[in-house]
Order: C-alpha cells, then sequence, then structure tokens
C-alpha cells in the first residue's frame, strides 16, 4: 500500500518485465503530477516575441480548420 | 462556423487552485479578436503565468464532458450542462517548441461557469482522451 488508499500490485512477472498494477479510488489525484508538469510547461512567453506569435498563429490556424 | 461562447469578464475563481500553481486562485480571461478561439488564461497575482486555451470542442467536437455531483456543486453548475452555452470547457493549449508539435490537454479540460465565475481543472478519468493531443 501506498498510504492508505492506494494499493500496488504486482499484476505479472516476465523475464523482461514487471507489470504493476495501481489501484486507487477515483479521488485519487494519479494524474495530478502529470496534468501539473503540463500547465507548467503551457505557460506562454513573452507574447509580444516573434516566435510566440508566430506559434499562436499556427495553433489557430490549425483550429480553424477543425471548424470545417 | 463557431458559435460565440459566454464570456465572463471578472475574476476568475478557482477554488482549488490550478494544477502546478496551487496557491493561485484568481485569475482573468483574456481574449483579443484576431487570436479568437484561442484565449489566454492569466494570473491575476502574477501575470506572467499565462495559459493558451481554446474551447475543446474545437479540437474534438464530441467531446463529452463528464462532471461528479462534487464538480457540479462546486460549480454550482445545473443538472443539464451545456457546453458552450452554460459552461466553457476549455482545453490548455501547449503551443510546442519547435521539436514538439503544439498539442491539447483533452484529459483535463479546464470547466468554467461564466455565471459564477467559478472554474476548476477536471480531470476526466477513465475516459479516451489524453493530455497530448495533436492540434
Amino acid at each position: 500500500m501506498v498510504g492508505d488508499q492506494v494499493e500496488v500490485r504486482i499484476l505479472e512477472i516476465s523475464r523482461a518485465q514487471v507489470k504493476i498494477g495501481v489501484i486507487a479510488p477515483r479521488e485519487v489525484g494519479i494524474y495530478r503530477s502529470e496534468i501539473s508538469r503540463l500547465n507548467r510547461s503551457a505557460v506562454l512567453g513573452d507574447l509580444r516575441k516573434p516566435e510566440v506569435k508566430a506559434a499562436i498563429a499556427a495553433v489557430r490556424k490549425a483550429l480553424s480548420k477543425n471548424d470545417g | 462556423m463557431a458559435q460565440p461562447q459566454p464570456s465572463p469578464t471578472g475574476v476568475i475563481h478557482f477554488p482549488d487552485g490550478l494544477p502546478g500553481f496551487e496557491s493561485l486562485r484568481q485569475f482573468v480571461l483574456l481574449q483579443e479578436e484576431e487570436l479568437l478561439p484561442i484565449v489566454f488564461l492569466v494570473s491575476l497575482i502574477e501575470p506572467k503565468i499565462c495559459l493558451p486555451l481554446a474551447p475543446i470542442h474545437h479540437i474534438r467536437s464530441d467531446y463529452q464532458l463528464r462532471l461528479t455531483e462534487d464538480d457540479r456543486r462546486m460549480l454550482e453548475l445545473p443538472a443539464e450542462v451545456i457546453p458552450g452555452l452554460n459552461v466553457l470547457c476549455m482545453a490548455v493549449l501547449n503551443l510546442g517548441d519547435g521539436t514538439q508539435k503544439p498539442s491539447a490537454n483533452l484529459l483535463a479540460p479546464i470547466v468554467i461557469n461564466p455565471a459564477n465565475c467559478t472554474a476548476k481543472q477536471i480531470i476526466q478519468i477513465d475516459s479516451p482522451y489524453s493530455t497530448v493531443t495533436e492540434v
């Protein structure tokens, strides 16, 4: 057990790998560290910089294609 | 053609903070017409924290948002939630850095109630969505 809510089980062992399962109630933030990391990496730089403006324009163009 | 969404003009309050910035709870949503549908979530206290967002249905038109009762209660949302009408369902965009392609986080949308300007980033556990969906 990890704490009193998260259980880590060894599901399968083979020569080359160990398969591990994590059992946790929905409210445990298994994904939270990944979401935190992604939010931090999504922070924009200076909006006045040409490369930031270009990146925004490229994404905007891609989104407008999705609108069809 | 995309329908205009309700646009909260006040300070948006995240009671749980934002993952990665848990101490930041007050944000504003900035938009410039020429950059729509991309809008910018900017921290009131630390304005350099600026995240680009896009309405999630621009990326996946059939996106199914799931809310728990706790989420609905926290955001004071009605029983019938209609993205683009009584709720904003926004994906955090990662614009890429030249080596990585731009992507959107569809697994954890930022859900905003425009009526009371309350928001939460809600992880869609057990959904088929990815944190890195190519735009």
